[in-house]
């Protein structure tokens, strides 16, 4: 079953980080069951990994659950692809949200964004992808209609 | 002729004149002998006339008429000088007028005729002058016009090169600090759409 991403996780940075608090909640859920607390000492956790466990509807106090999360989490680190994107300005989240949902619904769920910034973009974004960069910048956008763009000032 | 000099003319003349009158008398009065005496007589009444004629007065009257006489040729001669004179003055005036003026004339004219030659050769050199800037000037336009179009051509190419760059330039420097992406995400999905199965391949191969 595939693992399902909260849009608040949006990075590769973002899935390291739940990853590491995930085995941390985890040896410390360990530690507590050594130390047989009662009830056993559950560690808080971050709205991330929330929003993740109540994403995929994993029971953070199960063991087991929590194991398989961590697994799917590792191999998600791998193998999740990326794309980069390039913005002229930093990106709000609410931007960033209709973004990631559109990749994940349309792309890959399992895409992870990273972001960079390019002020000469001006309008637009540029996406890069592992083997290939598109422009849809407003640069690229007059490039393409050049042609249109020369009548105009002819005119 | 100096006045000595006419003086001793008229005394010359007076003495032929007294010469020729007594030889006349001696010729009308030939020798008719009749004897000696009476020719002596004669002779001597004759002398005695001529010395009664020719007395001191009268001579002296002669040396006056003379004298006068000659004053008045003097004079009449002096004026004919003077009038000659004058005349050759005058005469030498006019030819030293006209040939000062012929001279001048021949003068003015090769004067004439080198500033006529000097404009000439003046004007041929400004002439040929003009010629070569007016050709160089049509060079100089030439090549002005021609790196103009140059210089035209290459800034339109590189205008209509470089045209989505400035433009993109243009436009970030105007819109700038009010680049809103929430506004921009129609015309983004609007790629993206486009892409989407480009975009899926590539991350398909690429993992």
């Amino acid at each position: 079953m595939e693992l399902k991403l909260p849009i608040i996780l949006a990075s590769r940075q973002d899935i390291t980080h739940v990853h590491r608090e995930l085995r941390v909640f985890l040896d410390l859920v360990s530690q507590s069951i050594l130390r047989h607390d009662n009830p056993v000492q559950y560690p808080g956790i971050s709205a991330t990994l929330r929003a993740l466990a109540t994403e995929n509807q994993v029971d953070l106090r199960n063991e087991a659950a929590c194991k398989e999360l961590l697994g799917r989490l590792e191999k998600l680190k791998n193998e999740a692809p990326t794309l980069h994107l390039s913005f002229p300005i930093d990106p709000s989240a609410e931007v960033m949200k209709k973004l990631i949902v559109w990749f994940r619904q349309e792309i890959d769920p399992r895409i992870v964004i990273q972001i960079g910034l390019q002020p000469t973009i001006a309008a637009g974004i540029v996406l890069r992808t592992p083997n290939h960069q598109f422009d849809f910048s407003l640069r690229q956008h007059l490039y393409r209609n050049r042609e249109k763009l020369k009548e105009a000032l002819e005119v | 002729m100096t006045g000595g000099q006419i003086a001793i003319v008229v005394g010359l003349l007076v003495i032929a004149i007294a010469v020729f009158v007594f030889a006349l008398t001696r010729l009308k009065k030939p020798a008719q002998n009749t004897g000696k005496k009476a020719e002596e007589a004669l002779a001597n009444s004759a002398e005695q006339d001529a010395e009664r004629i020719f007395n001191d007065e009268f001579r002296e009257e002669l040396r006056n008429r003379g004298r006068l006489h000659f004053e008045k040729i003097i004079g009449e001669n002096a004026m004919f000088l003077q009038q000659d004179l004058r005349l050759t003055t005058s005469q030498l005036n006019d030819y030293m007028k006209e040939e000062i003026k012929r001279v001048l004339q021949d003068e003015f004219a090769k004067y004439e005729e080198s500033i006529s030659n000097a404009k000439d050769l003046a004007l041929d050199s400004i002439q040929k002058t003009q010629a070569v800037i007016e050709q160089q000037r049509v060079v100089l336009e030439k090549q002005m016009n021609d790196q103009a179009a140059t210089e035209k051509a290459r800034l339109i190419e590189h205008f209509e090169k470089n045209m989505a760059d400035i433009v993109n330039h243009y436009i970030l420097a105007a819109i700038g600090n009010e680049i809103d992406l929430s506004v921009q995400l129609d015309y983004i999905f609007q790629y993206l759409e486009e892409n989407k199965q480009a975009i899926i391949e590539d991350i398909r191969s690429g993992t």
